[in-house]
């Protein structure tokens, strides 16, 4: 434990985590204490479709706060089936060889990349030097049972736009109590009425009636008329009325 | 056979037996205690004697050296899987604290050293909960105000 490390703990501990001890776990401006507080575990996001980086501000901000935390924080929970990675920082963990595990290897998808097949409490060790752990975090995946398409930290069935407008909007899962999920998953996005509303994702300015993998999509309304996008993922799905006014 | 020599033979015998209950004795002294460092979870449980967690679950683990009812805590500790694919354990300081981790599911033993002592302790991986989703397959076709819009889509 460096001496940065030392004294995040300390603080930790005057603010009063100390019932929380040995890990004092919680989280900091930038990542999760580790269950051992030998340093701290940083998300990331490995695939657009994921809601903790969405970058357009559509979802409401009183559940990202509460759900998926602060900027590098490990949400609350992630969607079962969803990708996402960790980093690690703290200790001595700098050389070339230290890596970041799930215990379950069933639960690596390749290097530093991870999904969880089921609802499960999951744990991803920092390991340095083979066979040594510097920390671990628990990641806990909970399954995905609503899709909703976010405009405006709202979920509304039905928008109105004006001809030549864009929109930003947003899917996200949620599970059986409401709360957001972590985690990226495969996402088609498809609007029913190519003439009348297209869509591109926020990287893109190409126009086009179907998409794949993105979390955050652009609406552009095109001409006069309504059109439905629709979002969807294995079972799930989730979709919009667009109406475009003169 | 000579006085001296039933003395011998005796004494031989004795030390032996003296050796044997000392060798006895001594390896049943030497275990380890084990306390956790981090806070147990669902399925979990950690004892001197056994410990148990769900696949893909891990727990921190300090281990001292007991020695004669005594914990040695200068002594260091080290630690070996009987079945890395079921149990992994790795150091986490130099203070023996160790991360066990649950790799998959089925039992193996971690053999703690110190001294040219070693103890095994049984490790129970439990499998992880039988789960089928709920989630049920979304209608597409309800967004308001698809019907009234029939015509122009």
């Amino acid at each position: 434990m460096n001496v940065d490390m030392r004294l995040k703990r300390w603080v930790c501990i005057a603010l009063g985590c100390l019932p929380l001890l040995p890990g004092c776990k919680g989280t900091t401006g930038s990542g999760t204490y580790g269950e051992l507080g030998a340093g701290t575990f940083n998300y990331v996001c490995i695939n657009p479709g994921d809601a903790v980086c969405s970058g357009n501000n559509a979802i409401d901000s009183f559940l990202v706060r509460r759900d998926l935390g602060r900027s590098g924080a490990i949400p609350d929970a992630i969607a079962v089936g969803s990708v996402f990675s960790l980093d690690y920082e703290g200790g001595s963990f700098e050389n070339d060889i230290d890596r970041i595990v799930a215990a379950h290897r069933g639960d690596e998808l390749g290097a530093e990349e991870f999904s969880i097949e089921q609802p499960a409490e999951a744990s991803f060790l920092a390991v340095k030097n083979f066979d040594e752990v510097e920390d671990f975090v628990v990641v806990v995946a909970k399954e995905a049972v609503v899709l909703k398409i976010w405009v405006d930290e709202a979920t509304p069935e039905h928008v109105q736009m004006q001809v030549g407008e864009t929109l930003d909007v947003t899917v996200a899962s949620m599970d059986e109590d409401e709360h957001l999920l972590g985690g990226a998953l495969p996402y088609a996005w498809q609007s029913m009425n190519a003439r009348v509303l297209g869509l591109t994702a926020p990287s893109n300015t190409h126009v086009v009636d179907a998409l794949r993998n993105e979390g955050d999509v652009v609406l552009h309304a095109k001409e006069l008329g309504a059109s439905v996008v629709r979002v969807s993922s294995g079972d799930l799905g989730a979709e919009l009325f667009v109406e475009v006014k003169p | 056979m000579n006085a001296r020599s039933v003395g011998l033979r005796q004494k031989l015998g004795s030390t032996v037996l003296v050796g044997l209950i000392c060798l006895v004795a001594c390896q049943r002294e030497s275990h380890v205690q084990i306390t956790t460092r981090t806070t147990l979870r669902g399925e979990q449980a950690a004892t001197n004697q056994a410990l148990e967690l769900q696949v893909g679950q891990a727990m921190g683990i300090h281990v001292d050296a007991v020695k004669k009812r005594a914990i040695k805590p200068k002594w260091k500790v080290s630690a070996t899987s009987s079945n890395t694919s079921v149990v992994s354990i790795g150091r986490a300081d130099d203070k023996n604290v160790f991360v066990v981790a649950g790799v998959a599911e089925g039992t193996a033993e971690i053999e703690f050293s110190f001294r040219n002592r070693r103890v095994q302790i049984p490790v129970t991986v439990l499998p992880r909960e039988d789960w089928e989703p709920t989630a049920e397959e979304f209608a597409f076709g309800g967004a308001g105000g698809w019907g009234g819009y029939g015509g122009s889509l």
